[in-house]
């Protein structure tokens, strides 16, 4: 019994690499500025209405004691909203969409729809998903973020 | 029972976005959740990772948009009736009450008279016998064509104009007086906040008139006074009755004056309804006090009669004369809705 208690304690710890997410959304709001420039400022999501902007912000964390390798983050474009082009961002990732409802992913050049047995360039409001694959590892400890923008439908 | 009004609100959303165009309706939740997989040398095994899910309420966009369907700067000749066809979208994403108002502009030549506006009844064209009406509700995405009806004053001259502005405004407590992005606390559907967005606050399209002729010798204008049904009240069903009211301006003198109504299909005259005042009554209905009864036949003296057997479906006619000076006259009648 006294062993099994021992055992039980030490499981926390045989988790060698644990990576966490969490996400957060923004109303982004255009501000102007003294020197007659816009800037875009992210605010909490209220009085969100049609046609606005709003921003994604997804952040990993490395909880775990080991670095965690070939880190890839998933987000499907939320219901009602469309994702706005070259939005998505991630310091040293590799970004690729999907239209297909995450079957698979392509560059954003590369991704094609067909439409009456024709094909064309995918538009950015016809992703379905988006990924971001890190290139590095990410060490104990460590953690970073990926962003990405959607109007609302 | 949750859960499938969630199911509901997020299949409305699947098929808003597929459809572009339309808004996402208010009280919408959207929701994101990212997921991560990783591989963890130390274990040799890849792992799945899911976030919390974020979720925010979609608001009440209010939005309004209004098509001039016929032109801003219309010639026109003194002493006629002008009708403006525009269509009016709810293009914000919740139910909206939106008022109607038309306003003559300060500082042109003239102002029109008899401003009036109706709802569409779905009959192709402006017939008269539409609902008058000064206010619309209209669900996300839902248009209605509204007719804006005024009447050029007999006396303009060539070269006069007058200016109209026609406006749409949201009803909601405080968007009249708004401005864009003003946030209407509590005023959406379903409690939610409103947002005043591009045309919320009155769209306001104006359209110019500009006299190119003068009146003619005779000026005819045919209006539809009410539409009542003995105890149904104001609505156009069979039984309701009709009031027709022409308004007869005589510019100059003039011979051998006929006036001729055909009654339009599916409608049944009423018996002895002719009343005819010496003056401009346009818009007060006519009795025997304020005008004077004609009977049916034209067998007598007096201008009005009703020949049933005329054009398609009965005529009205009232045999005027001669006119030796300007003078108008008010000419009514009663016919049933079959």
């Amino acid at each position: 019994m006294r062993t099994l208690l021992f055992t039980l304690a030490l499981l926390p710890s045989l988790v060698f690499a644990e990576v966490s997410l969490t996400t957060e959304a923004f109303k982004i709001v255009p501000v102007p500025q003294a020197d007659g420039t816009v800037m875009e400022e992210w605010q909490a999501p209220e009085k969100v209405v049609p046609g606005d902007k709003v921003g994604y912000r997804i952040t990993y964390s490395n909880n775990g004691k080991d670095a965690a390798e070939s880190i890839v983050i998933n987000n499907p474009v939320p219901d009602a909203t469309s994702y706005i082009a070259n939005s998505a961002t991630g310091a040293g990732s590799v970004i690729t969409y999907s239209v297909n409802g995450g079957q698979s992913f392509a560059k954003a050049s590369e991704l094609t729809v067909t439409e009456q047995g024709k094909t064309r360039a995918a538009k950015a409001e016809e992703y379905s998903h988006i990924r971001w694959q890190l290139t590095n590892p990410v060490e104990a400890g460590a953690s970073g973020k990926v962003e990405f923008k959607v109007r609302v439908n | 029972m949750k859960t499938i009004k969630q199911a509901a609100l997020l299949f409305a959303g699947v098929l808003a976005s597929t459809a572009t165009l339309a808004a996402t309706p208010v009280g919408t939740p959207i929701q994101n959740t990212a997921t991560a997989t990783y591989y963890s040398p130390s274990d040799a095994a890849t792992q799945l990772s899911v976030s919390d899910s974020t979720s925010f309420i979609v608001q009440e966009k209010i939005d309004v948009s209004v098509t001039n369907n016929d032109s801003t700067s219309i010639d026109v000749q003194a002493g006629s009736t002008q009708v403006i066809e525009y269509t009016i979208t709810n293009t914000g994403n919740g139910n909206e009450t939106f008022d109607l108002t038309v306003t003559n502009q300060a500082g042109d030549v003239f102002d029109v008279t008899n401003v009036k506006i109706y709802l569409d009844d779905g009959v192709d064209g402006f017939q008269g016998t539409e609902t008058e009406v000064d206010l619309i509700n209209l669900d996300p995405d839902e248009f209605e064509t509204i007719f804006v009806v005024v009447n050029i004053p007999v006396g303009q001259n060539i070269g006069d104009d007058s200016v109209i502005n026609s406006n749409v405004t949201s009803a909601t407590t405080g968007a009249a007086s708004g401005s864009v992005g003003d946030i209407l606390s509590g005023q959406g559907d379903g409690g939610t906040d409103a947002v005043l967005a591009a045309n919320a606050g009155g769209s306001i399209d104006a359209v110019t008139f500009d006299v190119t002729a003068t009146a003619g010798l005779v000026v005819v204008t045919k209006t539809v006074l009410s539409t009542v049904h003995p105890t149904l009240g104001a609505v156009k069903v069979p039984g309701s009755v009709v009031t027709y009211q022409i308004l007869v301006e005589v510019t100059d003198a003039v011979n051998g004056l006929n006036i001729v109504d055909n009654l339009p299909a599916n409608l049944t005259y009423v018996d002895g309804s002719l009343l005819i005042a010496n003056s401009d009554l346009a818009g007060v209905e006519l009795t025997t006090s304020n005008a004077v009864a004609n009977t049916d036949s034209a067998a007598d003296s007096d201008a009005g009669r009703y020949d049933p057997n005329a054009g398609t479906n009965g005529r009205v006619t009232f045999v005027m004369g001669d006119q030796a000076a300007a003078g108008d006259f008010t000419i009514q009648f009663q016919a049933t809705i079959d």
